[in-house]
């Protein structure tokens, strides 16, 4: 099994079809789901959950090993399902690296500051199906050392009088059918995939990215962007993209 | 004095300008709001009238009466221990926001631009409606959720579907563009879907080219932007690659509607796109108060790094 799934997720990659890391982590390391069939929540990890959604048969293979096929995310949750809040044994064992996607281990790195401490090793805990102020919003653990509250200074003003958030997104739904998708959407189109910068992380004495060897990204990129197009506005909440790290 | 830039690890606009402030010896300190409150301490006290007291990040402690002024540059989520329930991380969100964002923002320091009139001056509708108080020329717009409201408005005319926020969506675990888009007989003859939401209609402007005036303070870098290419001639933003660039001017009236439009705003930077139609005239599309300016700078050898710099360290006070 998780051979299949890494030769789906790397064919995924090669296609430019699954997202890197940074942007999945945006995302949960761990969907919960409720099945139609038994009308329990399931935990289902990003993995199964590309596997899923690769065969297009709209069933996910659950922590517990229930075959999930999802309710619709406009339903209120059913009970959590008991075997997939119980710890692994990874878990069990406190050793949370050899449980965590490799995409997570990647952000890991990109977490730890260049001269900093080294990012600690965390035991991923069990996932609690949480609600956040709406119905319909699920927020779910991401199993990442820390988790991400967004708008860091917006105020509330932006919200326009709304009180708390209509959902949250998953990176791996499938569009609506026409007549249900907001027509605005239906011209939506994958963008091409971008160029894959150097690795690099934070350098805290000067205050800029580097790459592996010390020197300053800034040296090693030109002017133009770094992606055939950009994807989010300028303006909007969350980094801008007409810029040269538009992609990476 | 100290520039505080608030911006993400990875920003190489950022990262220029901190090379700028050091070639000029002016003390900076950048922290992403990520950072808090794991590796960024605040110690405030409010003393007769005025907040005292450090923001310490990581080994670097700056005195509050320090900061000068605020570069804001899309700085990350707060991040909070994985313990936390999404309850107790959302109320610590709104503490951290109105506690070291509060703090911040009563600093007397110039803030370019402050996250809180970004936020409204981001809004479409509202830009507009300031665009055409400042005098400026605009689209016909229309928003509606209506079907029948878009076949009224576009009869007998060419008009594009755009946005009215982000552009794109993340699903199918692929990011997915939607940029503008010319309304054809198939699009007019099958609107489900427009009922579900708020959508921004506009009538096709005849465009002899685009510019992008990107404005810090009072100082102005227009770049014209030419399409090479039908799709990039509808919107730029599809390929980077089809564009070519010059350097126009600026008539006198745009220039001093776009100054107006900044301070009804009370924004010290905004990055405006409009249309140069065949007659010359300029047309306000929308401002980007946060928008990048990192390739548009080398595209035309602007100085745009080092006016803000100037700016930043200079530190006018609102």
């Amino acid at each position: 099994m998780n051979k299949q799934i890494m030769a789906t997720r790397r064919k995924l990659q090669r296609s430019g079809a699954l997202l890197e890391p940074a942007v999945l982590a945006g995302a949960a390391a761990t969907n919960w789901m409720t099945c139609v069939m038994d009308g329990r929540e399931h935990a289902v990890t990003d993995a199964a959950f590309a596997l899923g959604h690769q065969t297009r048969r709209g069933i996910y293979r659950a922590r517990c090993g229930h075959d999930v096929a999802p309710r619709s995310l406009s339903t209120p949750p059913g009970p959590p399902c008991t075997e997939c809040l119980a710890p692994t044994t990874d878990q069990i064992a406190g050793d949370a690296s050899r449980s965590r996607p490799e995409w997570l281990r990647w952000l890991t790195g990109v977490a730890r500051i260049h001269g900093g401490e080294p990012a600690r090793s965390r035991t991923r805990r069990p996932v609690a199906l949480k609600r956040a102020f709406g119905n319909e919003s699920r927020v779910v653990r991401t199993g990442s050392p820390t988790a991400l509250v967004p708008d860091p200074f917006a105020p509330t003003s932006s919200r326009f009088a709304l009180v708390g958030s209509t959902g949250t997104p998953s990176a791996l739904e499938e569009p609506s059918a026409a007549g249900v998708r907001p027509w605005g959407l239906r011209r939506a189109r994958p963008v091409h995939a971008g160029q894959v910068g150097p690795a690099w992380s934070y350098c805290l004495e000067r205050q800029l990215a580097v790459d592996s060897a010390g020197r300053p990204l800034i040296d090693m990129i030109g002017g133009d962007p770094s992606a055939e197009t950009t994807s989010t506005t300028d303006g909007e909440d969350g980094p801008s993209s007409e810029d040269w790290n538009n992609d990476d | 004095m100290t520039v505080l830039i608030l911006a993400p690890e990875r920003d190489a606009t950022a990262d220029r300008m901190i090379r700028e402030l050091a070639r000029r010896r002016v003390s900076v300190v950048r922290f992403d709001t990520a950072w808090f409150p794991e590796h960024v301490s605040l110690d405030a006290q409010f003393r007769r009238d005025h907040w005292d007291g450090s923001l310490t990040i990581r080994d670097r402690t700056v005195p509050l009466s320090d900061i000068r002024s605020v570069w804001y540059r899309s700085p990350s989520a707060f991040r909070f221990p994985e313990d936390l329930t999404s309850v107790e991380r959302q109320w610590a969100s709104n503490e951290a926001k109105i506690g070291l964002g509060g703090v911040l923002s009563s600093l007397p320091a110039l803030w370019v631009n402050h996250p809180a009139r970004q936020a409204d001056a981001a809004v479409k509708p509202v830009q507009l409606a300031v665009a055409a108080r400042c005098g400026l020329s605009l689209a016909d717009t229309l928003i509606t959720n209506s079907e029948a409201g878009v076949r009224r408005f576009a009869a007998g005319r060419h008009t594009v579907a755009k946005a009215l926020a982000a552009p794109a969506v993340v699903e199918s675990g692929a990011r997915c563009t939607a940029f503008t888009h010319v309304l054809g007989d198939e699009d007019l003859a099958d609107l489900r879907g427009v009922g579900v939401t708020a959508h921004q209609f506009q009538e096709w402007v005849p465009k002899l080219y685009e510019a992008r005036v990107t404005v810090v303070g009072d100082r102005f870098f227009v770049a014209g932007i030419h399409a090479t290419t039908d799709a990039t001639h509808v919107d730029w933003r599809n390929s980077y690659r089809d564009l070519k660039y010059t350097r126009p001017k600026l008539p006198a009236d745009v220039h001093g509607g776009l100054l107006k439009y900044l301070k009804e705003f009370d924004l010290e930077y905004g990055a405006f796109d409009m249309v140069i139609t065949p007659d010359g005239e300029w047309v306000f599309l929308e401002c980007n108060p946060g928008g990048q300016y990192g390739w548009i700078e080398d595209a035309i050898d602007a100085p745009i790094t080092g006016a803000l710099a100037d700016l930043l360290t200079t530190g006018r006070t609102p």
